[in-house]
């Protein structure tokens, strides 16, 4: 029995990756096919971009995005020790019965959405409320334009790469379209008309507002680490982190330590991550929808309008993962063996092959990040109203802004990196003793930035308060 | 000579589909969803209770800073991206003049700081 | 014509469109909107001036930043649906002077405007590098590094300014 699981489940990563393979491939061969059909035609170059859109955005991104929906109740029923979803069934011949881990679950999902009745309350704004779900989602979903997923190669005669556009301005297209999602949870909030939706609508945006601040301060040291606010092209952030600040060739295999923005700018990522994690509003910062006290912004929505803004959150915990894995996990580089990998003979007569492995490549880091998203939604009890605000003025704002000096004046020092990635790797060693090390003493001393895990919910309402008031 | 415009066009391309995809997907719950309007229905949801009043309400003016204090400090962020990609080029001088933009900025987050305008508790 | 010049157009004209919206629409909320869409067709318009980075900045600080300040502001004093009928007061005939003297001085702006385009814009090199985010760091951190320093100032201000307009409250 168990080990019939076991090759379940290794077939299931096998067919995942193989197909996420074969769909990079396809990427490739579609752009080069759209590139060189619209230079012909048109004169026009960016036919790249345009196939990269259907198949990255819509083919990866949103495919991805709606697994998630099963894979996060899948993943909370294991962590709540529950079976999870497994009633819809596919009722023809030897599939009778079986639950096939739930993934009918999706389909069962998708038509409920659909059929339900679309409601909006007599006394909404009837165009705000409706616009609402729109703004919600839209900027979420093409924020992925910037991300690269695959190297720049030659394909059918064409230079084309794996991104959608690689615009001169990089990420503050990224910070720019991030912002305008604020809209979409404050405009339902109040079109709603409801004092719960407007509670959770002024929460949800005052949230993400204040969040966005260090958002945009935490990536500043990886922008003067390389120059530039591109991710993609030759040299933007994610082909950068490629190049090897130490580097020894052990037979023939090139290993070293490269120049991830992970190692360069620890404090950078955990600011990052933090700060974008508020902005996607899941627990441990989901306080503007409550189901037990505020309901949420989009209490009045039903139907697909409903669903609009689950999926934006989906999308944007895809996103998310797509961001962090271009800017400080190395895009879709190995930390090590690139260079031999790419000097293989076969792989310099078809670039594509090893593309499209690098692209997978890609895709096995976004979905790692999104497990380790999942695991964190179900794993921090929720943070109070006032915690989320001081965390985000009080702890990241500052802590960005150090952050950014010392690493200017680390940069100025030694150009070359290496010392920021010292002090990386010293800052990550310590954060490491704090984290790991057992503390002794009172239990709810630490009850801000590390998600007060002794209490449980109730508890932390009274222990939290004074141990705060102490700390500032 | 190609213009200087067409690497844009994908960005067009991606806002349109965005806004195409986020307006037609819930068209489609209004087209295949049932429809039926009652009164109490069509109230705003108040966990079961009558409803009472409306929700068009005013609401804490600590919203309001935040909102303020957010539009001082992205404006700060926004001065640090060009000087970011230009940072070596500027030197040890650049990191002088940001340094001092920044300090400025700083003496305003720990007046507010220290005016109260970040506490949440009481 | 070519497709600048139609996307100029399409540009134009929902940014008028959508300016008329702000004056026009009865809920405070939706002329908020409205204007975020007027500043995102700007941004627009920015990029075919080949002002890329200004586009960038326009819609992070003005649609993704200040509007969202405009919208709490409206939030907050909880505007009705139908808002104060239009009527004749000194400060309104002051504000349509006002309006009209910027208007004349636009206009004027427009007219004095070179006729042929600059000799630079043949020189691709040149083109390629106009407007990014590098050029307008380097012009600002150089050559317009005092104004630079008073923004700070200025910031500052605002931040004390919210402080003691909020501050019974707080």
């Amino acid at each position: 029995m168990k080990m019939k699981k076991w090759i379940e489940v290794s077939l299931a990563i096998g067919f995942i990756i193989g197909a996420l393979y074969g769909l990079m491939a396809a990427a490739y061969g579609l752009s080069g096919l759209l590139e060189g059909l619209l230079k012909d035609k048109f004169g026009v170059s960016g036919g790249a971009g345009f196939a990269n859109l259907l198949v990255l955005m819509l083919g990866c991104v949103m495919v991805i995005a709606t697994a998630l929906t099963l894979a996060e109740r899948k993943w909370s029923a294991m962590m709540q020790d529950r079976i999870g979803p497994n009633r819809a069934t596919i009722d023809i011949g030897p599939l009778k019965g079986r639950a096939l881990g739930g993934v009918p679950h999706i389909v069962t999902d998708v038509l409920k959405l659909l059929t339900k009745e679309d409601f909006q309350p007599a006394t909404a704004s009837k165009f705000l409320f409706n616009l609402g779900p729109i703004l919600a989602f839209a900027p979420v979903f093409a924020l992925f334009a910037i991300v690269p997923v695959g190297p720049t190669l030659e394909v059918a005669g064409q230079k084309v790469g794996l991104y959608v556009a690689n615009p001169d301005f990089g990420l503050l297209y990224m910070l720019g379209i991030a912002s305008l999602a604020v809209y979409g949870t404050s405009l339902a909030g109040w079109a709603s008309n409801n004092k719960f939706a407007l509670l959770g609508g002024v929460r949800a945006s005052s949230q993400m507002i204040s969040y966005e601040v260090a958002l945009g301060l935490s990536l500043v040291g990886m922008m003067i680490a390389f120059g530039t606010v591109q991710l993609a092209g030759p040299t933007g952030m994610s082909e950068m982190q490629g190049h090897y600040l130490w580097k020894a060739t052990v037979g023939g295999l090139d290993v070293g330590i490269p120049a991830w923005g992970f190692l360069l700018q620890p404090v950078g990522f955990i600011l990052f991550f933090a700060a974008a994690f508020a902005e996607t509003k899941r627990a441990p910062f989901d306080v503007p929808e409550g189901e037990s006290e505020i309901i949420g912004y989009f209490v009045e929505y039903s139907g697909m309008k409903f669903g609009l803004f689950m999926i934006a959150e989906f999308v944007e915990v895809v996103v998310l993962s797509g961001v962090l894995t271009a800017i400080f996990f190395g895009g879709w580089t190995l930390p090590f063996g690139n260079e031999a990998l790419a000097s293989v003979g076969f792989f310099q007569d078809h670039p594509w092959v090893l593309g499209a492995l690098f692209a997978t490549i890609f895709w096995v880091k976004v979905i790692l990040l999104c497990y380790l998203q999942l695991a964190i939604r179900w794993t921090f009890p929720r943070f109070r109203y006032d915690q989320i605000q001081t965390l985000g003025w009080k702890i990241l704002l500052p802590m960005g802004l150090v952050n950014l000096f010392v690493t200017g004046a680390l940069i100025l020092w030694d150009p070359t990196l290496r010392s920021l990635a010292i002090a990386g790797g010293l800052e990550i060693a310590l954060i490491a003793a704090v984290t790991l090390v057992p503390r002794g003493g009172a239990k709810d001393e630490h009850a801000e930035d590390h998600g007060h895990g002794g209490h449980g919910a109730h508890g932390a309402t009274d222990a939290a308060a004074p141990a705060l008031a102490a700390h500032h | 000579m190609e213009s200087p415009l067409v690497p844009y066009l994908p960005i067009l391309a991606v806002l349109l589909l965005a806004g195409l995809m986020a307006m037609a997907i819930p068209a489609l719950t209004t087209r295949l969803g049932p429809r039926s309007v009652n009164p109490i229905k069509s109230e705003s949801f108040e966990c079961g209770n009558p409803t009472l009043g409306t929700a068009r309400q005013r609401f804490a003016v600590k919203f309001y800073v935040v909102a303020l204090l957010f539009i001082v400090f992205d404006v700060e962020a926004v001065f640090l991206y060009p000087w970011a990609v230009n940072f070596r080029a500027l030197g040890w001088f650049g990191y002088g003049t940001m340094l001092m933009f920044a300090s400025t900025l700083v003496m305003g987050l720990v007046y507010i700081w220290k005016k109260g305008a970040l506490e949440w508790e009481s | 014509m070519s497709a600048e010049l139609v996307l100029f157009w399409v540009f134009a004209a929902a940014i008028v469109a959508s300016a008329g919206g702000v004056i026009i629409a009865r809920n405070a909320i939706a002329s908020a909107m409205s204007l975020v869409a007027c500043f995102f067709f700007l941004a627009g318009i920015y990029v075919l001036l080949w002002a890329h980075t200004i586009a960038a900045l326009q819609v992070l600080v003005y649609a993704g930043a200040i509007m969202v300040l405009f919208l709490f502001v409206i939030m907050l004093l909880s505007l009705t649906e139908s808002g104060p009928v239009a009527q004749l007061s000194p400060s309104r005939i002051l504000g349509a002077v006002g309006t009209a003297g910027l208007l004349a001085a636009l206009v004027g702006a427009l007219l004095r405007l070179p006729k042929t385009l600059p000799t630079w814009v043949s020189d691709t090199a040149q083109v390629q590098r106009f407007g990014t985010i590098k050029e307008v760091g380097q012009v600002m951190y150089t050559q317009w590094l005092f104004p630079f320093e008073a923004v700070s100032l200025l910031l500052l201000v605002a931040i004390v300014g919210a402080v003691v307009v909020a501050k019974p409250r707080i």
